[in-house]
């Protein structure tokens, strides 16, 4: 897979990633929420992806492309990392909220991706 | 505009390293670019106020090349694929070193220049 589409899929998924998350803003103003469903949204495309590829052949450029290319820039980690710490800074119950998003974030994108996979491919 | 290019060069510079990293039955490409990506979105955060034109920079570095340099799914489907050991050991070494880097960065950030 060259290097072109990967950044031209992973580019496209950062702006998914901008449109959705300003639309989730407008919506709440509860911090780290925005880049949450983001991430877990890609947990659940990746699930089904894999599972798909079970079922299928995919073939592998393709897979790569849309996973390491368009979920790569959609779902992000450096984000995730600095909405922990925002909200670990902000007021009495900011470390609590903050601990919640991490464990939120984590068994909530695994969970996602191990069920989503499970269905598409029991 | 300015999130369609960051986020070009951001994920083209995360499969650099990918390929570069030997993952000896680790992830260490995936650890490194989350790593380094939140030291250097820290570092952005606490500086990005000081800059020319903070809004561009921020869409450009911050949401475009650094959001896309660093990735969530390709963490979740190494998790997915380990013994659950292994798992819990990699995903707490990807958070606590995340939040570090993340805090490292930004105390810099906010260091005189």
């Amino acid at each position: 897979m060259s290097l072109v589409w990967i950044g031209v899929l992973g580019s496209a998924g950062a702006l998914a990633r901008y449109e959705l998350s300003r639309a989730i803003h407008r919506r709440t103003e509860r911090g780290g929420v925005a880049t949450m469903v983001v991430n877990v949204i890609g947990a659940i495309v990746l699930g089904c992806l894999v599972g798909i590829e079970a079922r299928v052949q995919i073939g592998p450029d393709l897979l790569t492309a849309v996973t390491v290319g368009f979920l790569g820039g959609f779902t992000t980690f450096s984000t995730w990392m600095v909405d922990v710490l925002v909200l670990a800074e902000s007021g009495r119950l900011g470390r609590r909220r903050a601990a919640l998003n991490l464990a939120m974030s984590l068994i909530g994108g695994i969970g996602a991706y191990a069920l989503f996979r499970t269905v598409v491919a029991p | 505009m300015a999130v369609l290019g960051g986020g070009l060069v951001g994920s083209i510079a995360r499969q650099v390293v990918q390929r570069a990293a030997d993952d000896d039955g680790f992830p260490w490409g995936t650890l490194s670019v989350n790593v380094g990506g939140a030291f250097l979105l820290g570092v952005l955060t606490s500086r990005v106020a000081r800059v020319r034109r903070p809004e561009l920079a921020a869409a450009f570095l911050g949401v475009g090349a650094l959001g896309a340099f660093t990735t969530f799914s390709a963490l979740v489907g190494q998790l997915g694929a380990m013994p659950l050991p292994k798992a819990m050991a990699y995903a707490s070494v990807s958070v606590v070193l995340g939040l570090t880097a993340a805090v490292s960065g930004i105390r810099l950030g906010r260091a005189p220049a």
